[in-house]
């Protein structure tokens, strides 16, 4: 129909005639365009870090106002943003490490030159823009120093894939940067402990501040047992230990002996020992409770119905940061027939260090 | 002697023939009586909207957006205010204008040709899209000689003048030697019906007014001055026939004269993208030191937070906040963004205080927490003077809006808090900032944002030294 039309409407010889004027005028008007600079849209500028002389991620984001042929995109940076003024690099701005990490909208483009505030960004096959809105991501890009002022990066699109010709587009984005805002602050070192008959498992309450306990009168044919409880926490990075110190059980010179083993309560022999879990043989004491998990019985005194004292000896400890645990120690005492008669007494101190 | 007598007599007989001439041509010719030979318009004025010569319509960038019809720069579509007051006291129902280039005589449109190109263009008046009263064109009249105005905006008119209703207005070309030009010159303005007449009283001022708007307007010639012929009209024949005014209908005539100037003068600048951001832990407001009212926060101290008396340590039993400032000024038409990066407080082991939160949360004594957010709350008496009057848009955020969950950091941070500040943190801005404060569409004057920070701690939280930094980032769009 378009052909009978045609031949309707001009004659057959004027066809090439036609054509030709018609392409003319298109390269006319094309080329008008072309010739005529406007600017990028919506342009801005976001940095990642805007610390002096950082490495930092620039992402640039326009539009491109002239819908047509783009091969490159140049980016200079310098103080102003005014295209034909003598280009003054923002001092210690260096771009030649830069690397073109994402770019979406038009796409295709590569970093083809680059110098300490220069970029040329190209694409192989120079094709026409859509309107999309673009952002194109350079990482490794050295921040001036000079926090005083702001800088620019003045871009041009060409037609051409090296920067060369009439621009097409032109337009600036501007920013800044700044040092970024310093805190200090310490967390003071803190390492709650206490002692007493009976403790909370925050340290807050100790009960009556009972600190003296009679065990009764010592036969072969039982076992004398006690309790305390105390309770440690620390902010210490490497945690808290508990060390008990007294010479155990004594009336004057004569000691009661103590095994330096978990041993096993044994009735009508000398023995005093201690240790930090629940037994039933005899039934005393507890497992350490409390809202941490890090304070421990230490080896030796960690095992049920075993006990042994060693002056000195590292009873509880936690090997990093603890909240406040609670540790229940039990004693128990024994004498055989031979022992000495007597008031047999002892001051037990525990001691509990942190590891800052 | 004889020929004396002679030439007597051939004097009569000339005279006898001129006054005879006379006679017959203004019995013959009455259309011909020049305006300005009939009762007089007095106090004729003309003011235009622009004096640009009609090809110039662009502005000092030429594009069309600043010059808009009805503005200086814009030739083409202009409008046009005419001011007289009539001699008589004859209810009006008709005004007609015709443009000429000379104030009688023939008439010849004004203009220099057609090629805008070529900086060519013929007066030419638009009335063809449906003119209305009150948008395309007015008529406002006195009750009495006193002297009133009227300028092109409707609410500019004399609070005693009357504005007509129900009038129309059409335009046509009404030259004396017809050429190639098609161009109208020529207005006719009438009332609808006989109630619509103008009853005018003998003295009084009338001010015609056509706005010029991008549908009606008057085009200026493209260069030199114009002339129009002006009158009143007793009667509009009644059947609304349009270019029906006949002329001896006349009431009053006479001829204003206007000058077109050559193009405007184009003035341009440039605007360049500006942009001042400063990030600091002193405001200048707060000082009394001598400054302007938007200088830059150029003091950034680290700020030690925590029990000054303790140095600078947290505590499980006390919050502790800390402040510092960023301040943004840019022209970007498109607004800014602000956003925040960094870590949380951290020693140099790896040890951290817990960022609050990604939402808007409270503070908890006890609960290892660090967060930031806007401290919006107004200011008073910032260099402490006690004048109390430094509240200034230079210390308010506006026209930036605080982001959600960073936007409430006013408030108590100790005791009872269920109204109190609100704070959050996210450790991936790090890598990817996190927005606090936007603005989407217009230039920031002076914004400052006011950050405060919160630290909390746990009596597990590891002892030592904890530092970070928080850079604030500003992003214009232009």
């Amino acid at each position: 129909m378009f052909r009978r039309l045609k031949l309707a409407v001009l004659p057959h010889r004027l066809h090439g005639v036609e054509t030709l004027f018609s392409v003319v005028v298109c390269l006319l008007l094309f080329t008008g365009q072309v010739a005529a600079v406007t600017k990028f849209q919506e342009r801005s500028l976001l940095i990642n870090n805007t610390e002096p002389g950082s490495i930092s991620e620039y992402t640039i984001s326009f539009r491109y106002e002239s819908l047509t042929n783009v091969g490159s995109l140049d980016l200079l940076f310098c103080v102003d943003p005014i295209p034909y003024m003598p280009c003054n690099a923002p001092t210690g701005i260096d771009v030649s490490n830069a690397v073109l990490t994402s770019q979406t909208g038009n796409t295709g483009f590569s970093i083809t030159q680059s110098s300490s505030n220069h970029i040329l960004l190209s694409r192989s096959a120079a094709g026409v823009v859509d309107d999309s809105r673009n952002t194109y991501v350079l990482s490794g890009i050295r921040n001036p120093i000079d926090m005083s002022h702001s800088y620019a990066i003045r871009m041009h699109n060409f037609a051409s894939t090296d920067g060369t010709g009439s621009p097409i587009d032109v337009g600036a984005v501007v920013t800044q940067v700044a040092g970024g805002v310093s805190l200090e602050t310490q967390v003071p070192p803190i390492l709650l402990f206490c002692v007493g008959e009976r403790v909370s498992d925050d340290c807050i309450i100790v009960e009556d501040d009972i600190n003296y306990s009679d065990m009764g009168e010592i036969t072969s044919e039982s076992t004398l047992t006690a309790e305390s409880q105390m309770a440690a926490g620390t902010n210490a990075s490497s945690g808290f230990v508990i060390t008990v110190n007294s010479i155990g059980m004594a009336a004057g010179t004569t000691i009661i002996n103590s095994p330096s083993v978990p041993t096993e309560s044994q009735a009508g022999t000398n023995q005093f020992g201690i240790n930090l879990v629940a037994n039933n043989s005899p039934e005393v004491g507890k497992d350490p409770d409390g809202e941490s998990i890090n304070g421990v019985a230490a080896p030796g005194y960690n095992q049920p119905n075993k006990f042994m004292y060693k002056d000195g000896d590292v009873v509880a400890l936690a090997p990093n940061v603890s909240l406040v645990r609670r540790f229940t120690v039990s004693y128990i005492l024994n004498g055989s027939s031979s022992l000495p008669a007597g008031v047999y007494t002892t001051t037990i101190t525990y001691i509990c260090t942190g590891r800052f | 002697m004889y020929k004396l007598k002679e030439a007597a007599k051939r004097g009569v007989a000339f005279a006898g023939a001129v006054g005879m001439l006379a006679g017959i041509s203004t019995t013959a010719f009455p259309a011909l009586v020049s305006a300005d030979a009939l009762n007089p318009l007095t106090e004729r004025s003309l003011m235009l909207t622009s004096s640009s010569p009609g090809w110039a319509y662009t502005d000092g960038s030429n594009n069309p957006t600043y010059a808009p019809p009805g503005s200086g720069p814009n030739g083409q579509k202009t409008g046009q205010l005419f001011s007289f007051r009539v001699s008589s006291a004859v209810a009006i129902e008709g005004f007609s204008f015709q443009y000429c280039t000379t104030a009688a005589g023939n008439c010849i449109a004004p203009g220099n040709g057609t090629d805008t190109a070529n900086e060519q263009s013929n007066l030419d008046v638009q009335f063809d899209n449906s003119p209305a009263v009150g948008t395309d064109f007015d008529v406002y009249y006195a009750p009495d000689n006193g002297t009133y105005s009227a300028t092109f905006d409707p609410a500019d008119a004399s609070g005693s003048l009357t504005d007509v209703s129900n009038w129309s207005v059409t335009a046509d070309r009404l030259v004396t030697t017809p050429n190639a030009d098609t161009e109208n010159n020529y207005i006719e303005l009438y009332a609808d019906s006989d109630a619509s007449a103008i009853p005018i009283t003998t003295g009084a001022q009338i001010f015609v007014v056509f706005y010029g708007n991008e549908n009606n307007y008057i085009t200026n010639p493209g260069e030199g001055s114009f002339f129009v012929r002006m009158n009143t009209y007793l009667d509009n024949n009644d059947d609304a026939v349009i270019g029906d005014l006949q002329s001896v209908d006349i009431i009053d005539g006479g001829v204003t004269v206007a000058n077109v100037m050559n193009e405007s003068i184009h003035i341009t600048t440039k605007v360049l993208e500006t942009m001042a951001f400063s990030v600091g832990t002193v405001n200048p407001d707060t000082t009394q030191i001598t400054h302007g009212p938007c200088d830059n926060i150029d003091v950034n101290d680290q700020i030690q937070m925590g029990d000054d008396q303790n140095e600078y340590s947290l505590s499980t039993t006390t919050a502790y906040d800390a402040k510092s400032y960023w301040r943004l000024s840019t022209n970007s038409s498109g607004g800014a963004t602000v956003y925040y990066s960094g870590e949380t407080l951290t020693n140099t082991v790896g040890d951290l205080i817990a960022p609050i939160g990604l939402t808007a949360t409270k503070s908890n004594v006890g609960a290892p927490q660090f967060g930031l957010a806007l401290d919006q709350s107004t200011q008073t008496d910032l260099d402490n003077t006690g004048t109390g009057d430094e509240v200034a848009p230079a210390n308010t955020l506006a026209p930036l809006v605080a982001t959600a969950d960073y936007d409430l950091g006013a408030g108590n941070i100790n005791g009872d808090v269920s109204s109190g500040a609100e704070f959050a943190f996210d450790r991936d801005s790090l890598t990817s900032p996190v927005s606090i404060a936007t603005f989407p569409s217009d230039v920031i004057n002076c914004s400052t944002g006011v950050m405060r920070y919160i630290a909390n701690i746990a009596p597990s939280t590891p002892a030592g030294v904890y530092t970070t930094k928080i850079n604030y980032i500003a992003a214009p769009q232009y």
